[in-house]
Order: structure tokens, then sequence, then C-alpha cells
């Protein structure tokens, strides 16, 4: 029975059309659940010979890794005639580096940049060793070597495809509230704030700091809060996230340059034709490349807005002696460890030098 | 039955308040350290993550088993007991289904990236991602036995 006030209806067999009640009739909600679960079919339908790249990354629109993302798209689409669609999501919108590095791993997402390239193959935490290349060239003339392209092709046995790796972001320097850092004795007994990167945490440690993991999108609480005393990343990381404003001290200490491998799900791409495979990996390199290009461009601006705010110094020879001494202990822990070898570091300090 | 799954409770409900002891140490050990002898334990804040996990995932399934998680009664309370039972009922499947779905994808998650290794800890991370499965067939067993129980208490008895 249904009731239209203080009325008893009866219901009707089949089929319930009350409109008068407020009520929705049974015929409408099965032909709207019908209509519903069409329109449904046929919009989730694709075509076969269009593949969809899904591409995520915490960064801002405007940074350079995403401006070359949206180059990507861009040439992508253009290149291969629609016949590969790029969507990008910018902001970690669809989840932190964490998430969004087991989405690829497990084939929801098709591909990201981040930090978490340990993943993808455990050899690219030689790019963070402290000290291994010493300017923009050095980095650039690695990143696009011979002995990366293999480090590359090292994770497809993680399940990954990586075209081509570049450099994250610019080198990495040293902020602090306490004091400026002048020599490695003065980060000694600092509370400075780590990445979940262990040759970063390992570094610190060498140079004699106190390690806090602590993740980036919390430094600026810390620091005003007193919970940490400084920290370390590249310029332009520094100003996006205005370290300065809860800081005091730059040091221009540029003792790491982290590795940007462009990072695909290996089961995605093994289902391109050969032909967009090529076209996809050369753009993907070209991508890389403006990413750098625009990452170099922007250090030093980035730089000279943050010596406006903060003291700047940089480090001596005798200084910079004294952190590479230091440096050799991160190099033997991982060589200790099993995840590099003595030739491996070598060999890509020769690259960077050119000989 | 009943007795087996007491004693299931006992143990799990002694693990997690464990696991919320050591949580509880760990975290006063770190804030001294930092405030009071200006040091850090590497690897503590993971160690920490991990227990929370484990304390949420089996917490979560030992909730459903008391009743103690978050209802919406608004129509429950309208309902007669029959009717009451029935709605009952159909929400612990719909949250045994739920959490079997879930069960089911973790282990392919589990499978392609558990064996990653945390950066501080330097455990697999299959250590941690097993608490998904596990919290989950907890969950399931749960509302098996509140589904009997329920069964029994309305419509057979």
């Amino acid at each position: 029975m249904l009731s239209a006030g203080n009325q008893r209806l009866p219901v009707r067999q089949g089929y319930l059309c009350r409109s008068g009640t407020g009520r929705i009739g049974f015929v409408p909600l099965v032909a709207a659940s019908a209509a519903v679960v069409c329109l449904l079919v046929v919009g989730c339908g694709s075509r076969d010979d269009v593949y969809v790249f899904r591409w995520a990354g915490s960064q801002p629109s405007q940074h350079p890794r995403s401006q070359s993302m949206v180059f990507f798209e861009k040439e992508l689409e253009r290149r291969t005639g629609g016949r590969i669609q790029v969507e990008n999501y910018f902001f970690g919108v669809l989840g932190h580096e964490r998430e969004v590095m087991d989405m690829v791993a497990t084939g929801v997402l098709q591909g990201t940049r981040g930090g978490l390239f340990r993943d993808a193959n455990p050899k690219y935490n030689l790019f963070l060793l402290p000290y291994l290349v010493s300017s923009w060239d050095e980095a650039l003339a690695l990143m696009y070597s011979d002995f990366t392209q293999r480090i590359n092709e090292g994770a497809c046995e993680n399940g990954y495809h990586v075209p081509a790796c570049g450099t994250s972001q610019g080198f990495r320097v040293h902020t602090t509230s306490v004091r400026p850092i002048r020599m490695p004795e003065d980060l000694r007994g600092l509370k400075m704030r780590v990445p979940p990167q262990e040759p970063i945490l390992v570094t610190a440690q060498a140079f004699g700091a106190n390690p806090q993991e602590i993740p980036f999108t919390e430094v600026y609480q810390a620091a005003r809060t007193g919970v940490i005393d400084g920290q370390d990343n590249a310029a332009s990381n520094l100003w996006d996230f205005k370290i300065h404003e809860v800081q005091k001290y730059l040091s221009i200490t540029n003792y790491s340059i982290g590795p940007d491998p462009f990072i695909v799900s290996l089961r995605w791409y093994e289902r391109l034709p050969a032909d967009l495979q090529v076209i996809f990996d050369e753009v993907a390199r070209e991508a890389i490349i403006y990413s750098d290009q625009l990452n170099r461009e922007s250090e030093a601006k980035y730089l000279d807005l943050l010596s406006k705010e903060l003291e700047t110094n940089y480090l001596t020879p005798e200084a910079l002696e004294s952190f590479r001494e230091l440096s050799r202990g991160v190099y033997k822990y991982f060589v200790d460890k099993g995840d590099l070898t003595w030739d491996e570091i070598e060999e890509a300090r020769r690259i960077a030098k050119g000989n | 039955m009943q007795k087996g799954i007491d004693k299931l409770t006992r143990t799990l409900e002694g693990l997690i308040s464990l696991c919320l002891l050591v949580m509880l140490g760990l975290i006063v050990v770190l804030v001294l350290l930092r405030y009071v002898f200006n040091r850090g334990l590497v690897g503590a804040n993971e160690f920490v993550t991990i227990l929370f996990v484990y304390t949420t995932a089996i917490g979560a399934a030992l909730g459903i088993g008391r009743r103690d998680h978050i209802q919406i009664r608004f129509l429950l309370d309208r309902l007669q007991p029959r009717g009451k039972s029935a709605l009952d009922l159909f929400g612990l499947v719909l949250i045994a289904l739920l959490n079997a779905v879930m069960l089911w994808y973790s282990t392919t998650w589990i499978a392609v990236t558990g064996g990653y290794v945390m950066p501080s800890t330097q455990l697999a991370r299959a250590c941690v991602q097993v608490s998904v499965p596990v919290g989950c067939g907890l969950a399931i067993l749960y509302c098996v036995v509140r589904i009997i129980g329920e069964w029994r208490n309305q419509w057979k008895g």
C-alpha cells in the first residue's frame, strides 16, 4: 500500500506510476536506468586504434616539469596524428608521488615523473650521490649518456619503460635559520629536513647533520615552529614553497642534482605498434631535454630571487674539498650495500667530465 | 565456534593495544630526542606509520565485529525488528563484498609493488601492504559471524 496524505492507495501490479505522490514510477525508473547504462556503455567505448596515455605529477602547472609535459602532449598528439592521446594531471590531483607510482606499476596510470625512481631501478640513486657532478654541463653529459641509457633499460626488469632521463629541477642548496653553512662543521647538530630518499639521508648524516624525515609540503610549518633548523632543495622548490619566509641563510652548496626519469608503464608501452613506440620515445627525449633547458634557465633567476630574501654565501674551494672528502663515506655506504660499484661511480664521473 | 571467535577477538585487541603502546613510547622518545637531546632516530617515523596502519586495519575489522563502526541509523530505527534485521544483514553482506573486492585487488597490488623497499627502515613494502588483505579478511570473517548470529536470532529461531 502507498499513502497519499491520509488516503491509502493500492499498489498497482507491475509498475508504480503515481507521480502525484512525488514517487518515481517503476517504468520510468527502469527506462532511465537502461538509458544511463546505455550511455555509460557508449561513453566508455573507445576506438581500438587510439591509445590513451595518462600522466600524473605533483608539481604545479607552471613548473618546468609540467611545462615539458604540455609540450609532450602537443607534440605526441601532432606527430601520431592523434593515435596517442595524452592526458596530463598536475598539482598531485591523482595522489602524491607514492600513490601515483603504484598506479603506474599496476597499470591504472601510464606515466609519471617524480622522486620515487628507485622503484624503477635502484641504480638511479647513483645520480644523487653528493658532488658526483659539479656543473650543469657535467650533469647533462651524464644524463644523456649511454651509461644512463643502460640504467633506463634496466627499469624494464621492474615493469617500467624509461625512454629518457634528465635532471630534476636543479642543484640542491642548503637553507637554515640558525647559521650559514660555510664548512661541514656548521651542519653539525642542526636538525635538517631530508626527503624519503636514502642517498640524501645518508649524505646528511655524513655531513654531521641531524636528519629529520618530513614531507616537503610540511617543511614550511616545521621550520616556522622550530621542528627543523634547515633543509636543502633545488632553488625553484624553495621559492615556489616560500621557504625563504621561514629561513635566514642560504648556502649555495650545490651538492647534488637528482635524476628525472620519464617513467612509463611497460605493459602499456608494449601494446603500442612499433611505429608509435619510436615516435613516443623520440618525443619523450625531446620533452626531457626541454625540461632540462627550462630548469637550467630558471635556476639563476630563482637563486637571484632567494638571495634578495636570505643572507647568501657560496662555498670556498677549501670548504668544497672538505664536503667532497666527507662524500666518500656516502659512496662507500652504497658500494658496501651492493647497490653500486666503484667502477660504476668512476665511469659516471669520467663521462660527466667528458673523458 | 563462538569460543574461537572470542579468543581471536581478545588476541587482536591485545595486539593492537600493544601496537598503540609501542607507538606512544616511540613518539615520546622521538619528541624527547628532537627537543631535549637534539637528535633523531632514523626510521622511527616510518615504524610508527607501519604500526598505525596495522592498528587501523585490524581495529576496523574489530569495529565491525563489535558494531562499533559509524552507523547512520535514521532508517534503521524506524523499522520493525524483522525489517531492521533484514537491513542489517544487507549492510553486512555489502561490507563483506566490499572487503572481498579490496582483498582481491590488494593481492595484485602487493605482487607488483610489494618488493620495493621503504627508504628509512629498508623493509619491503609488502610488510605494510599485507595489512590490507589481513584487515579485509578479518572484516569478512566478522561479517560472516554477525550474519550467522543475526540469522539465528531473527529468522531461524
